[in-house]
């Protein structure tokens, strides 16, 4: 082929031109270590390199999420602790005062301190969690949901359960509302509650009782009327007698009806009614000033001691329910707290794995990059001096 | 005898000084931008008839032919037009490109970055530092959307400016051609050819397919008739048309080319030019501008509406309802320039799902409205008359017809292209982020029944009654009355709905166990409406519900990536293609100086010959006259 001389020129610097522009794309590949500098480079890539980084980021999101989760269920699990043990006190002062050598004097000691547990108890269902959010407030964190006057504690907050995103489709709960946690606790054994009509003039004692066979309780409210000391007839609510039975002084009495049973000691006097009632709801602020209502009018006599006694069987049994009850919310915030452990783990596995996948496919080669701008290097020295010094040819030089 | 020798010889000395200017012709141009290599074509004289022989004459010039091949020069007309097309057109695309992905201008990012503060709303929504992240994030995002939308109204006016350059450059480079057509004419008409004049026009010609491509027909006289796009002709004979620029007739702001034809009337040729700076860059603006313009708006559209709608759902910290978080700017709607009736379209976007990112321009026949696609021109079908009770509705869009239309009037509507510019921050007050549910749900703690009611969600936000106390009370397990009214039945699970919230009690209720739904005002803890607001970013809002924002820019960004690298693809392979033929060219018409300079060589030789040949035929005449004299 014919070569014009202008034609070479233009073919070397063209030629050169390219090598150039490829070497300062890999340069610039090596220095920022991207293997694509504009979308159009790799428009699939750079699109799942996006949205691989969005999900990364959202996964980091949902890590601080579940941080802040398990920081509140943290603070909501100790205060429940301090509450179980303030309520354990309670329980062994409740003993103590069944004891038969306690006198009014020593009873007043208890109620002094039992006041002062109520302040704390108050004080525990009111904690914030260090921001000025309440942690027992349902979605009214910000007003103290727990307030003590005259008339007993009452809850101002409301039954609101807020959730937080921790995983992609995982949300978990960050608190109980104090609805939950101290007021909605049935009183009794859970299914009935027992009680002595303040009226009894016997010694008679009732204790908390049990369900034999819940298919055959219905939930009535129910009398045990002694009808002399010895003979005794339990009526429903419309005053019906349900069954009757015969009763022995000063030994444990089993009465037994519709799939239920309490057991009355003592010496009931004719007249005397105990009383079986539905478990209602009653909060652990009504439980612990139940109690002092109970030891407050002081025990001389007999029958005031059984009065007394009957009182405290029924705070016992609240107690007995308010334990239990807040447990199984200690075992849920135990759960939530492992749930959020376990999504971190796997959001951290996640994240791993996205990251290396992300940076497959956004990062450069090193090692091909340098090698490749190497080549082009020599390649370009060699053509420009392949250049030089076919421009020094020329005919003209010898004429 | 002499004579001749003498007449032979000088024809020799004149044939080779030819020769030799020739070559000196050639070098001096060697480097002159598509100068043709010229060769002097001697022919031998003829003889005289001496009896029975005949005498050679010597040598003449019969010609000096410029080099040429006009295939090849076709090829570089050609491949100038498309390499000048692809590069204008790669250089604005990557300008997009590199914005839609870079982290720093990104939407994707900008999103990613907001809603992660909508998380931090959800997860402390009492805390006022979190919700001013949210609202300085929401700005930062606005400013994003902003940014990209200013950055492609820069790239319609740089297609303006390049239009107008290329334009004059058109005018004036057909009006050249024109002259050197009238100069070759006469020059022609004289026999000889005029060598430098053609090489100069195949450069005109050249730099004209620069800025768009034509097509040449050369005519008898030697003159070229160049045409662009359907047949537009540019240059005719000794004559030049101009091209002009008019304002599009359905946007301003927005120019097109028209043909002026001997400065009667304008007729805008925009879409049947290609090739050359302008194919480019109307290329550009129909395939990747309006497109991203319109996607862009699109996922600026259904970000904001789907959020503002679920922000109107909460309540924010003071008790109030939430309003529109974001404001957005209107469909476009733009009556034709030429239309003489007083039609106008009043449009509202009511589906997002179902906004395809088009352009639509529906046109009057004098009885019915037809759509078509603005952008491809396909006809587009929809539903409805256009009035008020039959809107039309077509692509998320329904559109009332205002006015009376005339036959032949069109009007350009464009849901999502000012979408942006509109775009504000409606929500300045942090406390007044609508993060809480405005209804909150209690059982009655004395419930003795099983049954729970969940948190409830709102149907109707601007349901006037929506915050109003309502008692939901059993009367037995079996039916309830609402705020003490008649009984209703009771299935448990099924939602109950009134004053436009929602709730479901579920499991078996004792008979006086109350719930109640009243105003949330208060619950400043309650991250209901946050988590909500959270949840519109893996929510697939867009293209019939099947694209979550971030999923549909992932697709604008491999769009506008493909299209961009298609287009350095093609640039890169054209612009080879473009040195090949530069190259084939230079083998048949560049000067080699190498050549030049044996060919310099020889005519001097053969120059010096004839001089010999002259001083030959002085010694013969002057041994002739020694011997007369004698």
């Amino acid at each position: 082929m014919r070569v014009a001389s202008a034609g070479l020129y233009r073919q070397v610097l063209d030629a050169i031109g390219r090598n150039q522009s490829d070497i300062a794309r890999l340069q610039l590949q090596v220095a920022t270590g991207k293997r694509m500098l504009a979308p159009s480079d790799d428009p699939s890539g750079t699109v799942r390199g996006m949205h691989l980084r969005n999900a990364i980021e959202q996964l980091a999101q949902f890590q601080a999420n579940g941080a802040r989760a398990a920081q509140r269920l943290g603070l909501e699990d100790n205060t429940l602790q301090q509450v179980v043990d303030t309520l354990q006190r309670v329980s062994e002062l409740a003993v103590q005062s069944q004891n038969a050598t306690e006198t009014d004097e020593t009873r007043g000691v208890v109620v002094t301190e039992l006041r002062s547990i109520l302040d704390q108890l108050v004080q525990l269902a009111n904690s914030t969690d260090g921001e000025g959010e309440y942690l027992f407030a349902g979605h009214r964190s910000g007003d103290a949901p727990f307030a003590l006057d005259a008339g007993g504690v009452s809850y101002l907050g409301d039954q609101g359960q807020r959730m937080l995103q921790i995983g992609p489709s995982r949300q978990v709960a960050d608190g109980d509302p104090g609805s939950d946690v101290f007021m909605d606790i049935p009183d009794g054994n859970g299914t009935f509650a027992t009680s002595a009509a303040g009226a009894n003039t016997g010694t008679g004692i009732v204790d908390a009782g049990s369900v034999t066979d819940y298919s055959q309780w219905d939930g009535g409210s129910y009398t045990v009327v002694f009808t002399t000391a010895t003979d005794y007839e339990v009526r429903d609510a419309a005053n019906a007698v349900v069954t009757t039975g015969t009763y022995t002084p000063d030994s444990a009495n089993v009465v037994a009806f519709r799939g239920v049973q309490v057991s009355i000691t003592g010496a009931p006097a004719a007249g005397d009614v105990f009383q079986v009632d539905p478990s209602a709801s009653r909060d652990v602020f009504a439980t612990i000033e139940a109690f002092i209502d109970a030891l407050e009018p002081g025990a001389v006599t007999d029958v005031e001691e059984a009065q007394l006694h009957n009182r405290l069987n029924g705070v016992m049994a609240s107690l007995d329910q308010a334990f239990g009850h807040i447990s199984q919310i200690q075992a849920q915030v135990g759960t939530r707290l492992n749930a959020v452990d376990d999504q971190a783990d796997m959001n951290t596995q996640y994240s791993i794995l996205l990251e290396g996948t992300a940076s497959d496919i956004e990062n450069v080669d090193m090692v091909q990059a340098v090698s490749a701008l190497d080549l082009k290097l020599m390649t370009l020295d060699a053509s420009e001096q392949a250049f030089v010094a076919v421009q020094r040819l020329s005919l003209f030089n010898y004429l | 005898m002499t004579l001749n020798l003498f007449q032979t010889g000088v024809s020799g000395l004149l044939g080779y000084q030819t020769a030799l200017a020739t070559v000196g012709h050639n070098i001096s141009n060697a480097a002159t931008e598509g100068y043709s290599r010229q060769r002097v074509e001697f022919t031998a004289r003829p003889g005289d008839f001496l009896g029975r022989i005949v005498l050679g004459q010597g040598v003449e010039v019969s010609a000096i032919r410029r080099v040429y091949d006009m295939f090849i020069t076709g090829q570089v007309f050609r491949n100038t037009a498309s390499l000048s097309r692809l590069d204008t057109f790669y250089n604005m695309s990557a300008g997009v490109d590199g914005m839609l992905g870079d982290p720093a201008t990104s939407l994707s990012a900008g999103l990613q970055d907001f809603f992660e503060t909508v998380n931090g709303v959800a997860s402390d929504p009492a805390s006022l530092p979190a919700r001013e992240a949210m609202l300085a994030q929401a700005q930062a995002m606005i400013d994003r959307f902003h940014n990209v939308d200013s950055r492609l109204g820069d790239l319609e006016q740089e297609i303006n400016t390049r239009l107008s350059a290329a334009v004059s450059e058109v005018n004036a480079l057909s009006a050249a051609i024109a002259d050197v057509n009238e100069q070759i004419s006469h020059n022609s008409a004289s026999g000889a050819v005029p060598n430098d004049l053609l090489d100069q026009r195949d450069q005109l010609i050249r730099q004209l397919n620069d800025q768009i491509q034509v097509t040449t027909f050369v005519q008898d006289d030697g003159s070229v008739n160049v045409f662009a796009g359907n047949g537009l002709s540019l240059v005719h004979g000794f004559q030049s048309e101009q091209l002009g620029l008019v304002q599009n007739s359905h946007q301003s702001g927005r120019l097109d080319i028209a043909f002026l034809g001997n400065g009667s009337t304008s007729v805008a040729i925009t879409g049947s030019l290609g090739g050359g700076i302008i194919g480019g860059a109307l290329d550009f603006r129909r395939e990747v501008l309006d497109p991203t313009r319109n996607q862009v708006g699109k996922i600026a559209l259904a970000f904001a509406q789907t959020f503002n709608a679920q922000h109107r759902e909460g309540m924010d910290l003071l008790g109030q309802m939430g309003g529109d978080f974001f404001s957005i700017g209107a469909p476009v709607v733009r009556p034709g320039s030429a239309n003489s009736g007083s039609a106008n379209m009043n449009v509202q976007v009511t589906d997002v799902g179902a906004l395809t990112g088009q352009d639509y321009l529906f046109t009057f026949d004098g009885t019915n409205w037809s759509a078509r696609d603005a952008t491809t021109n396909a006809a587009v079908s929809f539903t409805g008359t256009g009035t008020a009770l039959d809107p039309i509705v077509v692509g998320g869009i329904s559109v009332e017809v205002t006015g009376t239309p005339d036959a032949g009037d069109s009007i350009l509507v464009q849901p999502t292209v000012g979408v942006i510019s509109g775009m504000q921050l409606l929500v300045t007050d942090a406390a007044a982020i609508a993060a809480a549910s405005p209804i909150r749900t209690e059982a009655a703690l004395g419930n003795t029944g099983s049954a729970t009611i969940d948190a409830g969600t709102v149907v109707d936000p601007s349901d006037p009654n929506l915050l109003s106390t309502v008692t939901l009370q059993f009367i037995d397990a079996g039916n309830y009355s609402v705020n003490g009214g008649p009984p209703i039945a009771y299935t448990s699970g099924t939602p109950i709905t009134v004053n436009g919230w929602s709730t479901t009690i579920s499991g078996t209720p004792a008979a006086g166990d109350t719930f109640t739904v009243q105003s949330n005002a208060g619950g400043t803890g309650d991250n209901s409406n946050a988590l909500a607001l959270a949840g519109i970013q893996s929510q697939q809002l867009l293209d019939g519900a099947t694209l979550t924002l971030d999923a549909a820019y992932g697709s604008l960004v491999s769009q506008v990536g493909s299209q961009t690298q298609q287009a350095a693809i093609n640039r890169d392979a054209t612009s080879l293609l473009l040195e090949q033929s530069e190259q084939a060219r230079f083998a048949v018409s560049g000067v080699n100086l190498d050549e030049e300079a044996a060919n310099l060589l020889r005519f001097q030789q053969a120059y010096s010959a004839a001089a010999q040949v002259v001083k030959t035929a002085d010694d013969v005449f002057q041994i002739l006259l020694g011997a007369i004299d004698r």
